[in-house]
């Protein structure tokens, strides 16, 4: 199942959440090597992973985080608003209280590749909808990689491009503007042949 | 074309593909847009192994007649070294990067010198995410292209975006046929008319001059094509759908 983390049951969840920048380290820095998100003590905390920050974690049967992803308010500082506002450079950055930043997707054991096509990572799609139509969100930002944009399309979550992608570390990335929609959760169910709830409420 | 030009044409006709209601709509938009940079041919196709044939694969195309001739009898598709470049590399590439790049052999540069001939001087080979197990490619080419060096990316984008409109037409154009089969065929309007009269299967099959098993066959169908559960049902439904007159 997929547990939301947040400011108000981090106590509960210490240990999980822990365990969930410990993975985050594994596949960023050790797996996509990206040096910058290096940290002495193994744990990927960046300046974003604040008490406003949505912690989204898919624990396994044993209570161990296989992956997760993470949810900021873009009405607070965020990637796009402060580490890559170029990306937003033919449309306007989605700010409101009903748009959130969509962050740091991971699987555990997918280091070197980017969470694509397995089982939990589109199990963590559905939940993160889960989420966002429980709780009023209907407008999602990212940074993206542009092989996403097919992705996105095919499972109804509507990708608009903010900006042209540009190479960043011999990676293509872009700014990416996504519509959660019932309609999305009910695509992105379809591969994985569930209609019940992923989420832990 | 500046930076903000190249941006501002790339999300004009990203915008443009979301009216888009026929595929001939996409390839006009997609190639006015690609004639901006010099291109004036284009293949779309998916990508089967060495071997197969290409032709099955084709999604849209406008190569020069002659060429497009020759790729196909003479088997260009298994040593383009465009197209086997991309299994190694999935990556939007020049194809003068990739031929500069590479040992050709000897059928690699004929394939090449061959579209020069025919004006393919150039081009842009794009991978794009098939429907199918197989990968989509889209290549462009002309004989004097003009890249900025933004304005590849921008392609790249627009690419992905034309690409998946065709996607969407096709799947939208699948549901009309799909709706299209509930369209009855005259004889059923006819005998389902009759049963809106309250007329029995036997009754029917009198009147029409058929079998009363035959009749009840028709009704049966016409049951199925609305997507009704009972004769009463179905006149309802093929009225509303205009079918049949109340």
């Amino acid at each position: 199942m997929l547990h939301v983390i947040t400011n108000h049951n981090r106590n509960a969840y210490a240990a999980q959440l822990n365990d969930s920048f410990r993975v985050r380290h594994k596949v960023f820095v050790d797996g996509l090597g990206w040096e910058d998100l290096r940290q002495p003590d193994g744990r990927e905390i960046d300046q974003f992973d604040t008490d406003d920050a949505i912690h989204l974690v898919f624990l396994n049967e044993e209570d161990r985080v296989v992956g997760g992803s993470r949810l900021l308010p873009t009405t607070q500082p965020h990637l796009l608003s402060e580490v890559f506002p170029h990306l937003a450079s033919a449309r306007p950055l989605p700010i409101g209280t009903d748009v959130f930043e969509w962050t740091r997707f991971y699987v555990s054991g997918s280091e070197g590749k980017s969470p694509r096509d397995n089982k939990i990572s589109r199990m963590i799609m559905c939940g993160l909808l889960e989420y966002c139509l429980d709780h009023g969100i209907d407008t999602l930002s990212a940074v993206a990689e542009p092989i996403w944009i097919p992705r996105f399309f095919r499972l109804g979550w509507n990708p608009e491009p903010l900006g042209i992608p540009t190479q960043h570390k011999g990676q293509r990335i872009m700014g990416l503007k996504l519509t959660v929609s019932e309609q999305a959760l009910e695509k992105t169910r379809k591969g994985i042949k569930t209609k019940t709830s992923i989420l832990q409420r | 074309m500046t930076q903000s030009q190249v941006e501002t044409d790339a999300f004009d006709t990203v915008q443009g593909f979301k009216a888009c209601k026929e595929q001939t709509d996409v390839y006009s938009i997609f190639l006015k847009y690609i004639g901006n940079f010099g291109f004036d041919s284009f293949i779309l196709s998916g990508m089967p192994p060495v071997g197969f044939r290409l032709e099955p694969h084709i999604v849209m195309q406008n190569w020069p007649l002659e060429w497009y001739r020759l790729y196909i009898s003479k088997s260009y598709y298994d040593h383009d070294p465009v197209v086997r470049h991309l299994e190694s590399d999935m990556q939007p590439h020049l194809w003068s990067d990739i031929v500069y790049s590479r040992e050709l052999t000897d059928r690699q540069r004929q394939v090449m010198n061959d579209a020069t001939e025919f004006g393919l001087h150039d081009g842009y080979i794009i991978p794009l995410e098939g429907t199918t197990d197989l990968q989509n490619c889209l290549s462009l080419s002309g004989q004097h292209l003009e890249l900025p060096p933004y304005s590849h990316d921008a392609i790249y984008m627009v690419a992905m975006y034309a690409h998946e409109t065709i996607i969407r037409i096709d799947e939208e154009t699948e549901k009309q046929t799909q709706h299209d089969e509930s369209q009855l065929t005259p004889r059923e309007r006819e005998i389902l008319s009759w049963v809106a009269n309250g007329k029995t299967d036997p009754e029917i099959g009198i009147i029409c001059g058929i079998s009363h098993r035959t009749a009840s066959d028709h009704v049966k169908n016409a049951i199925g094509k609305l997507g009704a559960v009972n004769r009463t049902q179905a006149v309802v439904e093929a009225i509303k759908a205009g079918q049949i007159s109340p």
